[in-house]
């Protein structure tokens, strides 16, 4: 019930302030446009490098759309009320979750399939890109929400964000190259899925709560 | 109803407040004093679970929060400096949100009712369907208070209500306060003024006397 309350009013909200949404999107094309100028359509190494283009530019993007994910509520001084409850500041930290997946990274990894295939990626290729993506932002949302709710007091927190959250991020661009470079040279990739899955399994479970008491800390120290 | 023992409050590994005793019974009102920068807010933090003391007691109905924590903070309900409103949403959005939030069960009818007629008292029922943001920061208080008016809890824990609020408005205030302690609640609040009512038996703690 509470859950499904802070998801509503994150939407409603979300729906009232539209730059919010369309600028991380919006950087996501634009910096995967820029390489495109870069490579030049008609180049064959386009197609060779576009997963990995379309890697950099949605870890670029994520960093940019999570330092704004609690920084509204946190200024306005909601998030304090919701901390006072510890099972209003769970739902509070699941349903956030929720809709940054929702509202972040789905219309990321839309607009990269349809990216992938008009520069004739394999089908095969496109649909693996577009599950490595959905998982790997999946532990990136997880482990960055974590690092923003520790450092939410702290103002101008992005570069200290990238710092901490790469080396935490380095397996799982691990396993989703792996998974890449299986796909396209038809090797087996189900295990990579299969590990980056129970990341997520893991992860997904232990966040809210590690969320909630991250951004408690914060407000004591 | 409501003990503290032997409270002391850190911050930043200095500790700020010692030794804070008091005890507030259902229908009394307690207003606690002291001068800037002393450790109110903090206080009050403590009190609402946001602050950890650093050792010390609070009793809810004679229980120590510390073993059942959960039934005291859904028997409170607390206003800070911050007016907790949520810019982009209208007045209605933010009160239905909380109240759907902070209670167990929620009768959308019911609730209409409550927020027009507090509303009405405050003077802000035109600005009902008004985002938060178009509001001046007296209405922003007003509304931080219907919040806490409506949220059907024994114990206020108000941080400085009276701020920006027109005599008017205080005087709508203090009538809610005086309906809140005959329905057997309680209240704890800090201010500067001390244009109360004559009519009502305020006790003080000044946190002077604990620094």
């Amino acid at each position: 019930m509470k859950f499904i309350t802070h998801l509503h009013n994150n939407f409603i909200i979300a729906s009232r302030n539209l730059i919010d949404f369309i600028n991380p999107i919006g950087f996501y094309l634009i910096s995967i446009v820029i390489f495109v100028f870069f490579f030049g359509i008609e180049n064959n190494t386009l197609v060779q490098f576009l997963p990995a283009i379309m890697w950099v530019s949605a870890f670029l993007a994520n960093l940019l759309a999570l330092d704004k994910l609690y920084s509204q509520d946190y200024n306005s001084g909601v998030l304090e009320l919701f901390l006072i409850n510890k099972s209003v500041g769970i739902s509070y930290a699941s349903a956030k979750l929720v809709y940054y997946y929702i509202v972040t990274i789905i219309p990321q990894v839309l607009v990269s399939t349809v990216i992938s295939l008009v520069f004739n990626l394999s089908y095969k290729l496109a649909f693996i890109l577009a599950i490595s993506l959905l998982l790997g932002n999946l532990l990136f949302t997880l482990l960055g929400a974590i690092i923003m709710a520790v450092m939410v007091n702290i103002r101008k927190s992005n570069i200290l964000t990238s710092v901490i959250l790469l080396p935490l991020f380095i397996p799982v661009i691990i396993f989703a190259s792996s998974m890449l470079y299986a796909a396209s040279h038809e090797l087996n990739y189900i295990g990579s899925i299969g590990i980056l899955l129970s990341f997520g399994f893991i992860l997904a479970p232990i966040a809210p709560f590690a969320i909630y008491y991250a951004l408690k800390l914060g407000y004591e120290v | 109803m409501f003990e503290v023992k032997n409270l002391y409050i850190d911050i930043s590994d200095k500790t700020i407040l010692k030794n804070v005793c008091f005890v507030l019974n259902k229908a009394q009102i307690l207003q606690i004093t002291g001068q800037n920068g002393i450790g109110k807010t903090s206080f009050l933090k403590s009190l609402v679970n946001l602050l950890n003391p650093v050792s010390g007691n609070i009793y809810w109905n004679g229980v120590d929060i510390k073993s059942n924590k959960l039934d005291y903070i859904n028997n409170i309900s607390y206003l800070s400096h911050k007016n907790y409103l949520n810019e982009s949403l209208t007045v209605q959005e933010n009160l239905e949100y909380f109240y759907k939030l902070f209670n167990s069960s929620f009768n959308k009818k019911e609730f209409d009712l409550n927020l027009k007629s507090i509303l009405s008292k405050l003077n802000i029922l035109n600005k009902r369907y008004s985002q938060a943001f178009k509001l001046s920061q007296g209405q922003k208080q007003k509304v931080a208070l219907a919040r806490v008016f409506l949220s059907n809890k024994k114990l206020w824990i108000l941080d400085e209500p009276l701020v920006a609020l027109d005599t008017k408005s205080k005087e709508v205030f203090w009538d809610i306060i005086k309906s809140h302690l005959s329905n057997n609640g309680a209240v704890i609040f800090t201010s500067h003024q001390n244009d109360f009512i004559d009519n009502l038996d305020i006790q003080k703690l000044n946190l002077d006397e604990f620094a």
